[in-house]
């Protein structure tokens, strides 16, 4: 599953996606990359409008220059909870992945045919395996397995587990069930059979600080591992309200299970596979299937390094929905271009957070709380 | 035989005046229509509120109390049937909004000019603003006269309907702020047979500029009436009834092609130089809300100069007066011939119209004409977010008060 299948992508006239699998995902300079992912976009770009008539009403709504670029215009992630948007017709649908909405919110949808799917599992493999190496590592999956048991339901979570479980062989679970309690003798059983040697564990960030690294802090005990990678995802708002920074959750990973190489990485159910992972020193990195940028909320012109925007999501990846290009409601910076000391080459960035929620008054709104905006005053 | 009324009322946390309760308001005597230990007192309150510079909504609430006013209200009442003898209702109930913590404080005002008792339901979740209007009111309470401060009783009780019905049965007047929803749970509390009541449900207004005088504005002209039309919409976050939420042009194709985008970049700039709070979730609520009517078809979204302002021109009138899709500095920019047109759109939720370079002569020929169903006021750009005392279409005193008609000589 992780290797080449080679399968064509014949949908989309002028895609030059297959040379986005030849080279090295780490390996383009931004000339070249830009070249590539510039024409790539456009394509996309094009190919949406052509068979997403939402789509195609939006653009056509701005005239010659929508927000963001005509090659790449912004299309707010929200969109999705909000509209359906597929360039595929209904037959094609191969599965539908939804996010896990905030309270009172729909659930992004997010409509997978068979070639999208394909070319997210592909591109994923073509960037965790730069990291990690192409060796199935014995896996810890720091989650319960009945996040993944109903496959029906792609919540992200479990495509998340599941996208990552095929870099990995003979997986234990963690945890035990939905109370996250931790599964003591599945960690033991594993341990046992592992013990001064190279595992791969992943999970989401705050589960595995509160439900393994702080229980085995609690608890006085070590995970017996040596040379450990942890792979961790999700975001750090609950970590930062415990005021956990990385280097700290960091630190305790390798002291307490032997985690030598942590990698966190920015991803979203949007754009599943291009995802955005964190090098040994310490930054995310953008892939050549994927780009990043920080747009001023003040009128979307993009920022340079060092001042904060709003992170805008560019992915190669997504032909039968048009989310190739997204606006975030994450805050974060570029750091640089090609100028990593870990050597990889491309965009590299940190994540702030996420924006803040508009306050909302009016005078309306006495003794319930309506959804819809306020208008007494 | 118990009064099964009395039991909620136990259940009501008084506020203010320190020392009051429900049984004492319901015992002070009535006043006269603007006595004058209460004009005494509104004047006093409004002094400090006008000190308040923090809070621009309390510092024009004290603006707006000031004796030079309330004389000019006072004038305005006595014209009408110099006749009859005018007189207090009784005692009003106030239900005031959780998230706009001042506009209920212009009726309670009225309400005491008017002579009435009040009981004030203030919600549980106010901000700073209402604990610094609280204060202000407090301090003005201690030292105002008995028969002022035992007629007013601020009061909170959590969300309970039994507490409203029996407040409700007591009240000769009920005052319900805080839009739509609140009015309608409100109502189900049935008033006494022969008290009255004032609603303000939610309301929509829209801002109408003919685009000739837009263009044949001169420089400084042109940014006066840039900077009253930010203020109009932007001052509570466009969130306020009266706030402008589209703008109609009257004019031609070609006159209002050209006035549009000078006008829309005259309110950005006037928006940047004021300093109105931009947030960057706005800034994506607006971009959100531009897509989704673009996929609701035929919108033109305008390149405006900063994401502080976004206008989304649409092609005909169908969508006026609907829920706003984003607010912050939002708005539908719409065209017509004459204002005939906008007739047929007029709804009944209409409040406020701003207008430019439309004589008042044709807006009275077009209410003459049409009758619309909505509508309560036409001001000039800048006046928004005026109070006055004749509000949402009824001359609040004049329904606070009744009238004793006198027939002998």
């Amino acid at each position: 599953m992780t290797g080449e299948t080679n399968v064509t992508s014949g949908t989309v006239p002028a895609s030059r996606i297959e040379d986005f699998f030849t080279a090295d995902p780490f390996a383009l300079a931004r000339a070249e990359k830009q070249a590539l992912l510039g024409a790539e976009l456009a394509v996309l770009t094009q190919h949406h409008r052509d068979h997403c008539g939402a789509y195609d009403a939006i653009l056509a709504s701005y005239g010659t220059t929508p927000p963001g670029g005509a090659g790449a215009p912004l299309i707010p992630v929200s969109q999705f909870k909000l509209h359906n948007l597929a360039s595929v017709a209904p037959a094609q649908v191969f599965k539908t992945m939804t996010s896990s909405g905030t309270t009172g919110q729909a659930p992004s949808r997010i409509v997978l045919d068979a070639d999208t799917a394909r070319l997210q599992t592909r591109a994923l493999a073509r960037i965790v395996t730069s990291f990690i190496g192409p060796q199935r590592l014995p896996m810890l999956i720091i989650d319960n397995p009945a996040t993944v048991k109903d496959r029906r339901t792609f919540s992200a979570r479990g495509a998340g587990i599941l996208g990552l479980m095929t870099f990995g062989r003979d997986h234990h679970y963690a945890l035990t069930d939905e109370t996250m309690a931790i599964d003591w003798p599945s960690i033991e059983a594993f341990a046992e059979k592992y013990a001064g040697q190279s595992i791969l564990a992943f999970g989401f960030t705050f589960m595995v600080w509160k439900h393994l690294l702080q229980r085995l802090e609690a608890e006085g005990r070590r995970l017996p591992f040596e040379n450990a990678i942890l792979i961790h995802s999700g975001g750090w708002k609950k970590l930062e309200a415990e005021k956990v920074s990385n280097d700290q959750f960091k630190a305790v990973a390798q002291a307490r299970a032997g985690f030598a190489r942590v990698h966190n990485f920015y991803g979203m159910v949007e754009q599943t596979g291009s995802v955005f992972m964190e090098c040994e020193a310490g930054r995310l990195h953008a892939p050549l299937f994927a780009d990043i940028a920080f747009r001023d909320p003040v009128d979307w012109h993009e920022l340079p390094a060092g001042q904060p925007g709003i992170v805008q999501v560019m992915s190669v990846l997504p032909r039968s929905y048009p989310g190739h290009s997204l606006l975030t409601e994450d805050l974060g910076e570029l750091i640089g271009e090609d100028d990593c000391p870990c050597g990889r080459n491309g965009r590299t960035f940190r994540i702030h957070g996420r924006l803040a929620k508009a306050e909302v008054r009016g005078c309306s709104d006495t003794f319930t709380a309506p959804a819809a905006a306020p208008s007494h005053g | 035989m118990v009064d099964p009324l009395a039991e909620p009322l136990t259940r009501v946390q008084p506020v203010l005046p320190a020392g009051n309760d429900l049984a004492r308001v319901r015992a002070t005597p009535r006043a006269l229509p603007f006595d004058a230990e209460r004009l005494a007192f509104i004047a006093g309150f409004g002094e400090a509120l006008r000190r308040l510079r923090d809070y621009p909504e309390l510092v024009a609430l004290g603006f707006w109390a000031r004796p030079a006013n309330l004389k000019r209200l006072a004038e305005r009442l006595a014209i009408a049937h110099p006749a009859a003898m005018r007189l207090p209702r009784g005692l009003a109930f106030h239900v005031a909004p959780a998230n706009v913590d001042t506009i209920f404080v212009y009726s309670l005002l009225l309400s005491m000019l008017a002579g009435n008792n009040n009981i004030v339901r203030i919600s549980a979740r106010g901000g700073d603003q209402t604990g610094s209007l609280l204060q202000v009111l407090a301090t003005a309470l201690a030292g105002a006269p008995p028969a002022v401060r035992d007629g007013l009783l601020v009061v909170r009780y959590d969300h309970d309907a039994g507490v409203t019905r029996a407040l409700s049965a007591l009240a000769d007047l009920r005052i319900v702020w805080g839009g739509d929803a609140t009015v309608g749970l409100i109502r189900e509390a049935p008033l006494a047979p022969a008290a009255t009541e004032l609603v303000f449900p939610n309301k929509y207004s829209l801002a109408v500029l003919d685009a000739g005088h837009w263009l044949a504005a001169d420089a400084a002209t042109r940014a006066r009436l840039a900077k009253a039309f930010v203020n109009d919409s932007l001052w509570f976050g466009q969130a306020a009834c009266s706030s402008p939420r589209a703008l109609v042009w009257r004019g031609d194709d070609a006159t209002v092609d050209a006035a549009s985008p000078d006008f829309w970049a005259a309110v950005d700039a006037a928006a940047a130089t004021a300093g109105i709070d931009f947030d960057g979730a706005y800034a994506v609520a607006k971009l959100i809300a531009e897509q989704g009517l673009a996929i609701a078809g035929g919108a033109t979204i305008l390149a405006t100069p900063s994401n502080r302002i976004r206008v989304v021109r649409r092609p005909d009138l169908a969508g006026l007066g609907e829920p706003a899709a984003a607010a912050h500095g939002f708005f539908l920019e719409h065209r017509v011939d004459s204002l005939a047109a906008l007739a047929p759109a007029a709804r009944r939720h209409w409040q406020t119209i701003v207008s430019e370079g439309v004589p008042a002569a044709d807006w009275r020929d077009f209410l003459w004409r049409s009758r619309p169903h909505g509508i309560d006021r036409i001001m000039g750009f800048g006046a928004a977010l005026d109070f006055d005392a004749v509000w949402d279409g009824t001359d609040l005193l004049a329904a606070m008060t009744r009238l004793t008609a006198i027939g002998i000589s």
